[in-house]
């Protein structure tokens, strides 16, 4: 199988422009790399995703594949796999047919075709279905037919749009840990498209945020979810507080935030942020922006117990009100109140609405997310 | 998800599929009846000098608005009485599964596939005074003269048309009624709503263009109807314009006038059947929401029971009476004689024998009728498909926006009525010094006049066809013209041989433009019908007429086979 040695896919300043829409994208996706382009509907990822397989022509910009241009390679010389939403399998040929389809268009030897598609029916786990009609299948099953068929031609990219949107939430988990098995096996570079964050989170080696025709961050799952790069971002992958603040000092160990309110003092410590975190121009001597953290990185303290203290490494909301709650199994997502600012933090035990807690978030945990200049 | 495919879809022989299309239209549709309807402006043979006067005289005569009027009139009254043989069934269809359905499309079907000069053989032969129904009511009731005289009146007309166009009705209606059914009645309901509000200001407000689709469609064809105003009507207090056009050129050799008419009648059928486009459209934004969304929960899908069910059976009678009856007619009629004037009819194959006696050279004149009719309309049809293909692919790729623009220059032919293109070919004809192109020229007329029936049935299965499968077979390798050859056609298939099936059956029962072209030599099924029927010779009539509807039933299940085969 040929993959891995060259360079992968790079899609350089491609833009595409649309009435109401502007799509400008540049990102890279390394050979055997799996990456994921999530974003909310009508973000421009399947748009992304056309141009790249040559359904659509770009405005600008270039695309590379391994090192060669694609700009003027036609669709079908392309050497690019693609998953569909829907399938997409031909309902006037058998299984078999479908998957051998992309051989027989490259005229390539019978026998060896009937070889690859035994092979590729026992990669995907369907090995007994050789001559069965495509409607007899479920829609795991078609969706698992549709990926065999894409990798029949051993694409040099495979991408994969939205797979699993129309499947129920237990057929999704499954499946989608088997595309990726398969994709590690095969380590074939790949791009994903997919509205779940949750999806994103769990297939990708990185991610890449979109919104409104552009990245907002690229990153590894672990990068994308602890450190955002915009309030956009932050939000995408799940419950946050975001609070309006100063920067008003930064060395190599932290970096020290207030609220712009002058009657409160309090002043908070994050992580020092850094230049690469942003995907916007920006300058070291940023004052504005977002104090971030995460609902699971904070305890809750009774608020009597640490009356007006500070534990070091860790910001102290003293006097917060809860306001609401949600139950999610493994504890509450608790909704509170704080001189007029929006708290998220967790709990593994029940509060009432209206009791009063002091929430402690470790400095480590929080961020600072500097405010777009544009 | 991926929605379009735009500039690298397929290509090629969609490109060259499209040529042919146009290639087609301009010359044997556009630029005859160009040459037609420019006459009106022109005297002495189109060679005067530019002048109004005709058309000024024409909107100036008392009886051209009579002939004006009435057209408009009874195409009124033939699509109202098509809505309400349509309409009920529609619903029923729709909303009930019952052993009875196959009956009432069955039973539909038949004014389908047939054409339009056996529906009027039917109506004389069953209502008819010396028809069954006669027969039957004089029988029963020991009475002395014929109860019902409808031939030859205002009613038959209707009455025909209505038989004729109900099954567009029901087809378009139940269709779509069924694609859009939901539970907003039952949330109506919940509300509180009772079930005239409820229908009037949820059900009807949904499947309206629907309702308004078809009935633009009959009322184009009630409009431009000729065979069954010329036979049914049989006298000049029933003249539409397109009977008018007819006398004026052939009879009265006034084409001046006749070129007149024709602009009016077709500046009215283009607004027809621009709204009969614009409700289509609306009908498929209507069904895209319904596409994914769930089946609705009680009501629909139910068996009948009750009131429903002795509406079923009702209207089941109804359409039988109304629709096979006739039909059966025929049938019967071919196998009986009269021994002596005023006898007892009692089987016989008389006719038969009589159709295929020697009397034409080595062939008789109805076995030459049949292979005239089979070769012009084979060879029409096979001429029209690849046309309506490329055209309904411009119409898709070229204007995906704005469909509704090519749509109504390529279904031109079924406004334009064809007499008015049998005139044109007729004027153009005149120019190529009478040489023996009549054939040739009724397959280009029969090719055009057809066209529109496909066109209708694989725009819609090409617009429906989602653009993932093409997108899939290009990015797995397959070029253009692999792709519309193993993937797209395929797709296609269907809406093409329902669309075939039905012009076949037109071209073989087209009778206007034929008659128009035709040399005196040429003969063909609905010429020798014609010739048959205006000599009062019913019975040879009525075998023609069942050897004809043999071979559209023939052809028709021929087809419904193939499509399940191929």
């Amino acid at each position: 199988m040929k993959h891995a040695e060259t360079d992968g896919l790079e899609v350089r300043n491609i833009k595409k422009l649309y009435p109401e829409f502007m799509l400008d994208v540049s990102f890279k996706v390394n050979p055997g790399e799996f990456v994921t382009l999530v974003g909310p509907s009508g973000c421009g990822k399947t748009t992304t995703l056309s141009l790249i397989a040559g359904l659509l022509e770009s405005d600008e910009g270039t695309i590379l594949l391994n090192g060669s241009d694609q700009q003027s390679v036609p669709v079908w010389k392309r050497s690019i796999g693609i998953v569909f939403q829907d399938y997409a399998l031909f309902p006037n040929m058998n299984i078999s047919k479908n998957i051998g389809y992309g051989l027989r268009a490259r005229k390539i030897d019978k026998r060896i075709i009937h070889r690859r598609t035994r092979e590729l029916l026992k990669l995907v786990n369907l090995s007994n279905y050789v001559g069965r009609s495509v409607s007899e299948l479920s829609g795991g099953e078609k969706q698992r037919i549709a990926l065999a068929r894409a990798l029949a031609p051993e694409p040099e990219l495979l991408l994969l749009d939205e797979p699993l949107s129309a499947l129920d939430a237990q057929l999704r988990k499954s499946l989608r840990k088997e595309i990726r098995t398969i994709q590690k096996k095969l380590s074939v570079t790949t791009l994903y498209v997919t509205h779940d964050q949750e999806e994103a989170l769990s297939l990708s080696d990185r991610i890449i945020i979109m919104n409104n025709g552009r990245i907002e961050q690229i990153g590894t799952p672990q990068e994308v979810y602890t450190t955002p790069a915009s309030k956009f971002a932050a939000e995408f992958f799940g419950r946050a507080t975001l609070l309006p603040v100063n920067a008003v000092s930064q060395d190599d160990q932290s970096c020290r935030v207030n609220l712009p309110d002058i009657k409160l003092q309090t002043q908070f410590f994050c992580r020092p942020w850094t230049l690469k975190q942003t995907m916007f121009p920006a300058s070291s001597c940023v004052k504005h922006g977002l104090l971030f953290f995460r609902p699971e990185d904070t305890a809750i303290i009774d608020a009597e117990s640490i009356m007006g203290e500070t534990t070091p490494g860790y910001n102290t909301f003293h006097g917060a009100k809860v306001t609401g709650y949600e139950y999610s199994g493994s504890g509450y997502y608790i909704d509170a109140l704080w001189h007029d600012c929006r708290l998220s933090v967790f709990s593994r035990s029940f509060l009432s609405e209206g009791s009063n807690i002091a929430i402690l978030v470790p400095a480590a945990a929080c961020c600072f997310i500097p405010e777009s200049q544009e | 998800m991926l929605t379009s495919i735009r500039g690298r879809g397929t290509g090629s022989i969609t490109f060259f599929l499209s040529i042919f299309g146009i290639m087609l239209l301009v010359p044997l549709f556009f630029v005859p009846v160009g040459a037609v309807l420019s006459r009106a402006f022109f005297s002495d043979g189109g060679r005067g000098r530019l002048t109004f006067a005709a058309i000024g005289s024409l909107l100036t005569s008392s009886y051209i608005w009579r002939i004006i009027s009435f057209t408009l009139l009874q195409a009124l009254f033939s699509t109202a009485a098509a809505l309400l043989i349509g309409l009920p069934g529609a619903f029923l269809l729709s909303h009930y599964r019952f052993r009875g359905r196959f009956i009432i499309r069955a039973v539909s079907s038949i004014p389908f596939v047939l054409p339009s000069i056996i529906v009027v053989l039917g109506f004389v032969v069953f209502f008819g005074n010396n028809g069954y129904l006669n027969t039957l009511l004089m029988q029963l009731f020991r009475l002395d003269k014929p109860p019902l005289r409808i031939l030859y009146t205002f009613k038959a007309i209707i009455l025909a048309h209505g038989f004729y166009n109900f099954p567009i009705v029901l087809s378009i209606v139940a269709g779509y009624w069924e694609q859009v059914n939901d539970n907003t009645e039952l949330a109506a309901y919940s509300l509180g709503s009772n079930r005239i509000r409820t229908f009037l200001s949820v059900t009807l407000p949904k499947i309206y263009p629907a309702i308004f689709s078809s009935a633009a469609l009959v009322f184009l064809f009630c409009f431009t109807s000729f065979a069954i105003i010329l036979v049914l009507g049989g006298g000049p207090q029933f003249t539409t314009i397109e009977v008018e056009i007819f006398r004026q050129a052939r009879v009265s050799l006034d084409m001046q006038s006749a070129a007149g008419l024709a602009i009016i009648s077709v500046a009215v059928s283009s607004v027809i059947l621009l709204l009969y486009i614009l409700f289509q459209s609306r009908m498929r934004s209507g069904t895209a929401g319904f596409r994914l969304s769930i089946p609705a929960a009680s009501e629909i899908n139910s068996t009948p029971a009750g009131a429903a069910r002795l509406a079923i059976i009702l209207y089941i009678i109804g359409i039988i009476v109304l629709a096979a009856a006739p039909i059966a007619s025929v049938v019967l009629r071919s196998f009986q004689a009269q021994p002596t004037r005023g006898a007892e009819a009692v089987f016989s194959l008389k006719w038969y024998r009589q159709l295929f006696a020697a009397e034409y050279g080595t062939i008789s004149l109805t076995a030459e009728a049949f292979k005239n009719s089979f070769i012009i309309a084979v060879s029409a049809v096979s001429i029209a498909i690849p046309a309506a293909v490329g055209l309904s692919y411009i119409t898709k790729d070229v204007f995906p926006r704005k469909p509704f623009i090519p749509e109504l220059l390529f279904m031109m032919p079924l406004a334009v009525s064809s007499i008015i293109l049998g005139l044109g070919y007729f004027f153009l004809s005149s120019f190529a010094d009478r040489l023996p192109i009549d054939r040739l020229l009724m397959v280009g007329a029969h090719a055009i006049i057809t066209l529109p029936f496909i066109l209708r049935s694989v725009l819609p299965a090409l617009q429906n066809m989602r653009p993932s499968y093409t997108a899939a077979s290009l990015s797995l390798g397959a070029g253009p013209v692999r792709t519309f050859f193993s993937i797209e056609l395929p797709m296609l298939k269907n809406a093409v041989i329902s669309g075939a099936v039905f012009a076949v059956a037109i071209s073989l029962g087209e009778i206007n433009a034929t008659l128009m072209l035709a040399a005196e030599q040429t003969i063909t099924i609905p010429l020798l019908l014609y010739r048959l029927i205006g000599s009062y010779n019913f019975y040879a009539a009525c075998a023609v007429g069942t050897l004809l509807i043999l071979l559209c039933t023939g052809l028709f299940s021929l087809f419904e086979y193939l499509r399940d085969k191929l």
